[in-house]
């Protein structure tokens, strides 16, 4: 607020001046400011003749009338997030201001939690992404484009599967049976987000984010240090994705219309025995076993017709997949309300046969200006995403292609009924119907009122809403069943997400030198999810076209006594109190101070609430007098921060020690013992240090950051160490003296190495290095903690998610038998899983990516280029595919085997009986760093060219602007792995599995690769 | 003043409205605190109906069968492989979802069991029929558990070595094992109590005195107590309503055995028992033999010799070319047996023959019972004075037929191995070596370090 004095000072002197300037000769300049990217008007620019105090803010169309003096010579026009621009009074009165976004610009605003802050008051660690970096390729979700574009956040697409969510981690894990995903926040609502929904059914997670219209998003920033999540509390510790969605301008209808068109397929295939090399190595290891004759065939297979069969199984479920994306918005707005609309309707199919995700959504935001003093917002947003599914790595499909489907297996039969001896994919794909189907509804109305000066009320109330079907349909054939029907399955999934917050905000600027910003709100939320009773009927069709029968079914379950819905778990709550104060010193001393006190149902009695205070400060180096000679520095900034998160990313209410009521037995009621309980249960703690320094340089050719962190996290939730004879497998505790770090440095950079009119340049990058270690795990073994599916531990001393396996030496060459390290260090050929050792980490020692962008005229070239270095890579499927020849596949790097005495090779001799490696008991459990992998690998992972149509050509079709491009996607991938894709998270089965999965594969769907055309349009 | 007056109401509005206990104190819907949701016969009841439906669905409904005739001698497991060829390998791990998950289930059947009996004071009118069905329970998981993670009755001469953990109350530290001593004596107790408790005669699915009676038996047969068995399989077998099938069809059939002395009826579209005998060891339909039962020549032909009607319904050597496999699971549903007239005549028929006497006279009447029905006639009987020690060698080929895809050759394996010293397994492994015994779960040893695993391995 302009203080009262100085307001009085400048009327004066304005009306004082209104003489001067009739007396000179005047002249008026008109005109409209817009955004260059979109040619939407921009209101409130300030247009001012520079050097004077002249000036006028731009209306809600964008325009502006100044009259200026004939002695003014250049008008400076400034906007918010914009970069100032200046031009010379010329004789031309209608000008079109075409602003272009700031590269750093102190008055950006930047979207925080409960509030916006300009760039120069942020003190926290804030990496903001804006729309078009979003939507400039098509992902499977709009999370998975976040990919290398800030640094210290790891994005792990999930997979090349239609739909797949992505792991996301915010510097460093520090989780390990408590959720490692970050909180995301859609324009204030922390949303529905968990992949795990519907489990972990056909071995891929179901992404609710996936419904997001990615062309809906405005901005989306990331929260990282505690100055910034912790004001979200217990929370925090994970960082938050505040997501903003786009708002209606002022001015005239203006649409926008975005087309995508492209072509998928996978990223990397992996590359197998053809039937008769796989024959011929099934032979030898039954003959290496000391048998003679002709090795017995798995799936009632002859040998005859094993060498007619050669089936490429990846082939037959493989093709390329269709991508079509469409997308109208339109905003316009008035004095009284600004709208923006969006439609959009994708149609993204994966390289996997009949698999797509399908999504129609709508959102509308419109802002009212009821009163000066009082405004109001409300968003709604409606998405259907259909999910056409097919089962996926463990589950089948091609991961039975890459596993149990082997290439001496006919698709049919000679008589045209299916193969069905081992395993057939092509039979599962073609008689079996599945798809999910998921409708989410976000709607929040948000009410604003100004008290009195610069003393906001806020009141917010959101619903977001999610309902989900799952339909499964099997023909008789592919269920076995010899009465001739299929079956239909149907279950359906419904969660419900309130949540509301009242916020005082007051503004108090004591004078030009000490500015306040003080926020108080208080927050409840409740999200609640519940399972719809799972009918089946014997029908032909799946239930989605038996609507009546599905009901049917459903009322006569009910009916029976089953109930209609059933709560998952417990309803989560939140009632919180939070509060923040910005402390402003002569506009280059911020200091902020918020505190949080949550209180959970996820928390058990004797820790029922949570307070996480923060301090940090931030220092405008650039703005000192001092700077003013070194004129290379632009920008200067450092901040640093300190302060306390929590993670409660546990489901609700495990303090419980409760029984839950299962289906009928014998038409009568069961009861289970379900939780061990635990009253003590409480969220993790994080101690979060963070240090950055801010800069932009060489009039700002040259910009970044570079942080240094340190998080500390104590009381690690851990959800087993349960001695199974208990009756229980799990109990969710603290485990007492338990401490994981993480540590790290980002790196940010970004370089204008050509600013031409015509010809632009730059390359920018970020990298980030995380140092990882468990300190303390309350001394429990390193199987307490579970992860056994991954062949991953958590071992003191270690990284979370450490490869806890034996340690190869090599092969014998005298017998071809492999050799071992006992935990000693000694050489044994005996295989233990007593030697298992800590040898190998699943966290990467950096991460990521490096881009540039090159613009001449109306063309751009752009490019993202996503890296690891360091950490391993475990693949977990190797060990079904080498040494122990059973129905499986065998890669063909495998095959450097041991034949005869005196061979040197990097696998043992081929043998059909586990037990001629001493001491294996199973295959499964031939766990050894045979298997693992450095994990670097450096991928293309974005490659755009791009046309802008001269604007003179675009006024005779009426059209603002017209963009065409062409972007690329995981073109190229350099990585050191021979198995097939890099870029891994395996398939997402839990939550600890999740928070130590990243880079262990096991018949991991590859990552997609595309070639997108596509076409945006404004008019 | 205005201003401090309107942020003072707001600071107040605003710390005030947020301690509502109620609002977070929030069980899941379908999950009620146990000592407030146990309060009358209704819950006990349902309880022990997990327990059943448990029972039902994971353990009995082909796989513990499964993972005892893989350790036993009749399958072929040249192709098996992961968890079933380690199995098959008697060389068990501390990991293996397969028997890791049969053995955390069972606990947990255990625990259910033992909450009952911890609130059976909230029992009113079926309070004995509760307790003894909690009882009956707690040893069929007890006896299930010992037989396949311990070696068996007679391994020492006091029994002293370990058994599996003995859990009689619900506690989140159960420690170490107890010895297998203590774990029969726990059993013997639980069921003689049951039997006094149960109710006589209850719908299928629900235990009464008669399926603690036959268990009991079942437990004193593999202790070698001879006299105790038969007398309990006598009281079984004399109650009128067991009757022999007629036919081999009717025995896993929908309504048609009159056999079932414990055991799970089918209820179409709401419980479906037997899944795993189905995705196991049926061969009408996705038959692989790496994944399912089938057997070998010697069997088959052993099987089908003398006229056999039994080898002929139960058995095929030509449904799938090239394989022996069976056929008594070969439907789509089924009620599931878990211990029948036919075991209970067997038992009686060896133990009575160890017995003697009159005992012996009663043992060959059981045993010609059996063949008659199997081989279409008398052609097969024996004489009445033949020697006990014929009609033992008698009824042990006869319970290998009659009992073959259920799980029972391997308890026979080492019953005999404890009671003649002389191991019968056709793969040639002594009845005693380490692996013919599953390894617990990495988590007991885990969550308790002084926990005492099995040795692995060392058998074939």
């Amino acid at each position: 607020m302009m203080p009262k004095r100085m307001f009085v000072g400048l009327v004066t002197w304005m009306l004082l001046a209104i003489p001067i300037f009739s007396l000179a000769q005047n002249k008026t300049i008109t005109g409209v400011v817009v955004d260059s990217r979109d040619e939407t008007p921009l209101a409130g620019a300030t247009v001012m003749v520079k050097g004077s105090n002249l000036g006028v803010s731009t209306n809600e169309e964008g325009k502006f009338s100044i009259t200026v003096p004939e002695t003014a010579k250049t008008i400076e026009v400034t906007a918010v997030n914009f970069a100032t621009q200046t031009f010379a009074v010329a004789t031309s009165s209608q000008l079109v201001i075409r602003m272009q976004p700031a590269a750093s610009d102190l008055n950006e605003v930047v979207v925080v939690g409960y509030g916006t802050q300009r760039r120069r008051e942020v003190t926290g660690a804030i990496a903001k992404v804006s729309s078009d970096k979003l939507n400039s390729i098509v992902t499977p979700s709009f999370e998975a484009a976040l990919q290398g574009k800030a640094p210290g956040v790891q994005v792990i697409q999930g997979s090349g599967l239609a739909g797949s969510g992505s792991v996301i981690r915010i510097r460093g894990i520090a989780s390990i049976s408590a959720g490692g995903d970050p909180l995301y926040v859609i324009d204030g609502i922390p949303i529905i987000a968990d992949n795990f929904l519907r489990g972990n059914g056909g071995g891929m997670n179901l992404n609710p984010l996936a419904t997001i219209n990615p062309n809906d998003i405005e901005s989306v920033e990331i929260l990282k240090d505690a100055a910034a999540t912790g004001i979200y509390g217990s929370r925090g510790s994970n960082g938050v994705i505040l997501v903003t969605t786009k708002k209606g301008k002022s001015g005239k209808p203006r649409f926008n219309y975005n087309n995508k068109i492209g072509f998928v397929t996978y990223a990397n295939r992996p590359d197998f025995l053809n039937a008769e090399e796989w024959l011929q190595i099934r032979q030898e290891a039954w003959e290496n076993d000391g048998n003679t004759g002709l090795a017995p065939l798995p799936g009632t297979m002859t040998w005859d017709k094993a060498r007619q069969t050669n089936t490429d199984w990846w082939k037959e479920l493989t093709h390329t997949g269709l991508v079509n994306d469409h997308s109208l918005s339109v905003t316009a707005g008035n004095k009284f309300a600004k709208t923006y609309l969006g439609v959009a309707y994708s149609h993204n199919e994966s390289y996997i046969k009949k698999n797509s995700y399908t999504r129609l959504s709508v959102r509308s935001n419109t802002d009212f200006n009821i009163t000066d003093r009082f405004k109001a917002t409300l968003n709604l947003s409606y998405a259907t995403g259909l999910n056409k599914r097919v089962p996926a790595a463990w589950a089948g499909g091609l991961g039975e292609a890459m596993s149990t489907a082997l290439p001496i297996y006919p698709i049919k039969n000679d008589d045209g009924t299916w193969f069905i001896g081992g395993a057939n994919p092509v039979k599962r794909m073609e008689e079996t119907i599945w798809r999910n189907t998921d409708n989410k509804l976000i709607a929040g109305l948000n009410l604003r009122y100004e008290v009195i000066d610069n003393l906001f009320i806020t009141v917010n109330g959101s619903y977001d809403y999610l309902t989900g079907y799952d339909d499964y349909w099997a023909s008789a054939i592919e269920e076995g069943r010899t009465d001739g029907t299929g079956r239909a399955a149907r279950s359906a999934l419904r969660g419900e997400n309130w949540l509301t917050n009242a916020t005082a905000n007051y503004q108090w600027d004591l004078n030009d030198d000490n500015r306040f910003n003080f926020l108080i709100g208080t927050e409840w939320q409740e999200k609640k999810f519940l399972n719809g009773f799972g009918v089946q009927r014997f029908i032909d069709e799946p239930f989605y076209k038996h609507k009546d029968l599905y009901k049917e079914a459903l009322d006569s379950a009910v009916n029976a006594g089953n109930r209609r819905w059933t709560a998952s778990g417990a309803p989560e709550t939140f009632v919180s109190v939070f509060a923040r104060v910005n402390y402003m010193l002569k506009d280059r001393y911020a200091f902020q101070a918020s505190i949080r006190r949550d209180g959970s149902s996820k928390f058990g009695p004797n820790n029922k609430y949570g307070v996480f205070p923060t301090v940090s400060f931030g220092w405008t180096i650039s703005e000192e007098n001092f700077m003013q000679d070194m004129l290379w520095v632009d920008y200067l900034k450092f901040r640093t921060s300190y302060g306390l998160t929590g993670n409660s990313n546990i489901a609700s209410g495990q303090y419980f020690s409760g029984v839950s009521w299962g289906a009928n037995y014998n038409g009568l009621r069961t009861l289970y013992l379900s939780t061990a309980g635990n009253p003590d249960l409480k969220w993790e703690e994080t101690t979060n240090f963070d240090a950055a320094v801010e800069f932009g340089l060489f009039n700002n050719r040259l910009t970044g950051e570079v942080a240094f962190y340190h998080k500390n996290t104590t009381d690690l939730l851990l959800n087993s160490g349960v001695q199974p004879s208990s009756g229980f497998t799990t109990q969710m505790r603290n485990i007492d003296g338990s401490r994981i770090v993480n540590m790290g440095v980002e790196l940010s950079v970004n370089y204008n190495l050509i600013q031409k009119k015509d010809l632009t340049l730059s390359i920018g990058g970020n990298i980030a290095k995380n140092y990882n270690e468990l300190k303390s795990l309350g001394g429990l073994n390193p199987d307490a903690a579970g992860g056994g599916s991954n062949d991953t531990r958590v071992a003191e001393g270690y990284p979370i998610g450490t490869n806890y396996i034996a340690r190869y030496y090599g092969v014998d060459p005298a017998d071809g038998l492999p050799i071992w390290y006992d935990n000693q260090g000694k050489l044994t050929k005996t295989f233990s899983l007593d030697h298992r050792m800590p040898v190998g980490s699943v966290i990467p020692d950096y991460v990521g990516a490096v881009n540039h962008n090159l613009r001449y005229k109306g063309f751009e070239f752009t490019s993202l280029w996503a890296f690891t270095i360091g950490g391993n890579l475990y693949d977990g499927s190797g060990k079904r595919q080498a040494g122990i020849i059973t129905d499986w596949n065998i890669r063909r790097d495998l095959l450097d085997r041991w034949r005869e005495p005196g061979d040197e090779t990097r696998f043992p001799r081929p043998t059909m009986n586990t037990g001629t490696y001493d001491g294996l008991s199973s295959e499964w459990q031939y766990n050894s760093t045979l298997f693992l992998y450095d994990a670097s690998y450096l991928r293309l992972r974005e490659i755009t060219l791009a046309y802008n149509l001269p604007v003179r050509s675009l006024e005779k079709l009426k059209l603002k602007n017209l963009r065409v491009f062409v972007t690329g996607m995981n073109l190229l991938t350099f990585s050191k792995y021979p198995g097939g894709d890099p870029e891994i998270a395996r398939d997402f089965e839990n939550v600890t599995d999740r928070n130590m999965s990243p880079n262990i594969t096991y018949l991991t769907t590859p990552q997609q690769k595309s070639v997108v055309f596509g076409l945006n349009v404004n008019f | 003043m205005k201003k401090i007056l309107y942020i003072s109401i707001i600071s107040w509005f605003t710390f005030s409205i947020t301690s509502c206990e109620k609002f977070l104190d929030r069980a899941p819907e379908n999950l009620e605190l146990a000592d407030t949701t146990i309060k009358s016969d209704f819950e006990l009841q349902a309880l022990l109906n997990g327990c059943y439906n448990n029972y039902a669905m994971n353990i009995a409904g082909g796989k513990i069968q499964w993972i005892a005739d893989l350790m036993a001698d009749q399958a072929i497991g040249v192709l098996f492989t992961g968890d079933d060829g380690e199995i098959f390998g008697r060389k068990t791990s501390i990991f293996g979802d397969y028997k890791n998950g049969t053995y955390d289930q069972i606990y947990s059947i255990i625990n259910n069991a033992n909450r009952a009996l911890q609130s059976i004071d909230v029992a009113t009118t079926t309070r004995d029929h509760i307790e003894g069905q909690a009882k009956f329970i707690r040893a069929l998981a007890h006896y299930t558990l010992v037989n396949l993670w311990a070696q068996p009755w007679g391994y020492t001469s006091d029994n002293s070595h370990y058994g599996v953990v003995l859990m009689t109350e619900s506690n989140l530290n159960p420690g170490q094992r107890s010895t297998v001593a203590q774990v029969y004596a726990q059993i013997e107790n639980d069921l003689l109590s049951a039997i006094q408790l149960l109710n006589a005669t209850t719908e299928m699915g629900f235990a009464n005195k008669d399926a603690a009676r036959a268990l009991l038996a079942k437990v004193y047969f593999t202790q070698h107590r001879a006299q105790d068995a038969f007398n309990y399989a006598s009281e079984v077998i004399d109650n009128p309503v067991y009757q022999l099938d007629a036919d081999y069809e009717s025995k896993y059939s929908l309504d048609g055995s009159t056999e079932i002395i414990f055991g799970f009826k089918n209820i179409s579209g709401a419980f479906e028992p037997g899944g795993e005998f189905r995705g196991r060891y049926r061969s009408d339909i996705g038959f692989n033999p790496q994944s399912r039962f089938y057997f070998s020549n010697v069997l088959y032909n052993a099987m089908n010799s003398g006229g056999s009607v039994r080898g002929a319904a139960w058995t095929s050597n030509s449904l799938v070319a090239g394989y022996n496999v069976l056929t008594k699971f070969n439907g789509n549903f089924f009620d599931l047996p878990v211990i029948g007239l036919v075991e209970m005549k067997l038992i009686r028929a060896e133990a009575g023959a160890r017995v003697g006497g009159t005992a012996l006279a009663t043992a060959i009447e059981d045993i010609n019972e059996i063949m008659t029905r199997a081989y279409g006639g008398t052609g097969m009987n024996l004489a009445p004075n033949t020697p006990a020690a014929t009609v033992i060698n008698a009824t042990r080929r006869e319970r290998q037929y009659e009992m073959i895809g259920e799980g029972d050759r391997l308890y026979e394996i080492k019953r005999i191995g404890s009671l003649t010293g002389t191991s019968i397994d056709g793969r040639g492994a002594p009845w005693n070596c380490p692996g013919m015994i599953l390894q617990f779960p990495q988590g007991e040893k885990a969550a308790y370090t002084p926990f005492v695993m099995n040795q692995e391995g060392g058998c074939n």
